[in-house]
């Protein structure tokens, strides 16, 4: 379950924001999630529901991006999104379009774990 | 309105990681955090690591364990000295845990202080704990397609051990293909083979941290 730990962090950083900004109402929270922590998205979402309740705004919204693995290909540089991404094993064997390589590509995106606005009055 | 704010979520502990490592780094300590699924054998391997290296090194631990003190036990009996956390629940241990264990031992004068990790293969990748390096264990009986599900573990980690490897005849395992997975993940990070139970490959891995203790106290 570390997406009630990510929920706490993300909310941490939400009030601090809602304060800085001199805001009193939330409705909204984006986040950008990459593919590679695993992070169940309805899971993220229930965690956070629970940790909203104890704030003024427990109606707030959260919106949550998937962001895709890309990979640098470590012999010609091609960047490139890998096929079948769902499956992991395809993004390990996932063959450079250009070059064919299929080894020691770079990670490029899909690490990330960002929150990336808040909607606030 | 709309406020822009792109914060990393984990920045707090990433923070308090920083903060830990720079203590760390002022004692020439190197760090090893020790990362696993449940049961892939990272208190025996310690137990035996310790006893290998008792005499060269100044070494402690601190054990993450959700519930009991059993681990820590362990540890003590080879008589390196042992800080137990329990996390009450939590799936994985982060900085401010840390913090506090380091105030309950004396770290100035470590060579190297292990810190073996809630048994959980996802989420203490996640969160650092101001070590040098992560070193992931993979057992054969977890099955060799561990780093294609989680590969975020094996990505980060710099050193990764196969243990159990006393149990290849019995097990379908390709160690060959798991090297190549995840060296395609991860091209940096050293593979060892080994037993923690009848020490077979534990020289290399020995011979690793020698060899990291040494380029910790040069820098
Ligand atoms: N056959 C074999 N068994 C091993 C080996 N290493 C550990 N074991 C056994 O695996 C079981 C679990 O080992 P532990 O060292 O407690 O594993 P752990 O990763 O510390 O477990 P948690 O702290 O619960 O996550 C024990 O019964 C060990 O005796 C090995 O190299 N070979
Ligand atoms: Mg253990
Ligand atoms: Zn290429
Ligand atoms: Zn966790």
């Amino acid at each position: 379950m570390h997406e009630m730990s990510i929920a706490q962090s993300l909310m941490e950083i939400v009030k601090q924001e809602m304060e800085k900004n001199n805001m009193n109402n939330l409705l909204k929270v984006k986040v950008r999630a990459g593919k590679i922590n695993a992070i169940v998205p309805d899971a993220l979402q229930v965690c956070f529901d629970i940790l909203l309740q104890d704030t003024p705004w427990p109606g707030a919204v959260l919106e949550i991006e998937t962001v895709p693995i890309k990979l640098k290909c470590q012999k010609c540089g091609t960047i490139f999104v890998p096929k079948d991404e769902d499956l992991f094993p395809s993004l390990i064997q996932s063959p450079c379009p250009k070059c064919g390589t299929d080894f020691g590509h770079e990670i490029m995106s899909g690490k990330e774990l960002l929150i990336e606005y808040i909607e606030a009055e | 309105m709309k406020i822009p704010v792109i914060r990393k979520i984990l920045e707090t502990n990433e923070e308090k990681s920083n903060q830990l490592r720079e203590k760390f780094d002022k004692n020439k300590t190197l760090v090893l955090n020790l990362i696993s699924s449940p049961g892939a054998g990272k208190t025996t391997l310690l137990e035996r690591t310790l006893s290998s290296l008792k005499s060269d090194f100044k070494m402690g631990v601190i054990e993450g364990d959700i519930q009991t003190t059993a681990d820590a036990q362990r540890i003590a009996k080879t008589g390196v000295s042992t800080v137990q956390i329990n996390t009450e629940g939590a799936c994985h241990l982060d900085s401010n845990m840390i913090f506090a264990a380091t105030e309950k031992m004396n770290i100035t004068d470590l060579d190297i202080l292990y810190i073996e990790n809630v048994g959980n293969l996802v989420c203490p990748a996640e969160f650092k704990v101001g070590e040098d390096f992560k070193i992931a264990l993979l057992s054969i009986p977890e099955g060799d397609d561990k780093p294609e599900k989680y590969p975020l573990l094996f990505s980060e980690a710099k050193v990764l051990l196969l243990n159990k490897i006393d149990l290849l005849p019995y097990l379908d395992f390709d160690v060959e293909k798991v090297k190549k997975v995840v060296k395609s993940l991860n091209n940096d990070i050293e593979i060892f083979p080994v037993s923690a139970k009848t020490g077979e490959g534990f020289d290399a891995w020995l011979e690793w941290i020698k060899n990291e203790v040494k380029k910790k106290k040069q820098n």
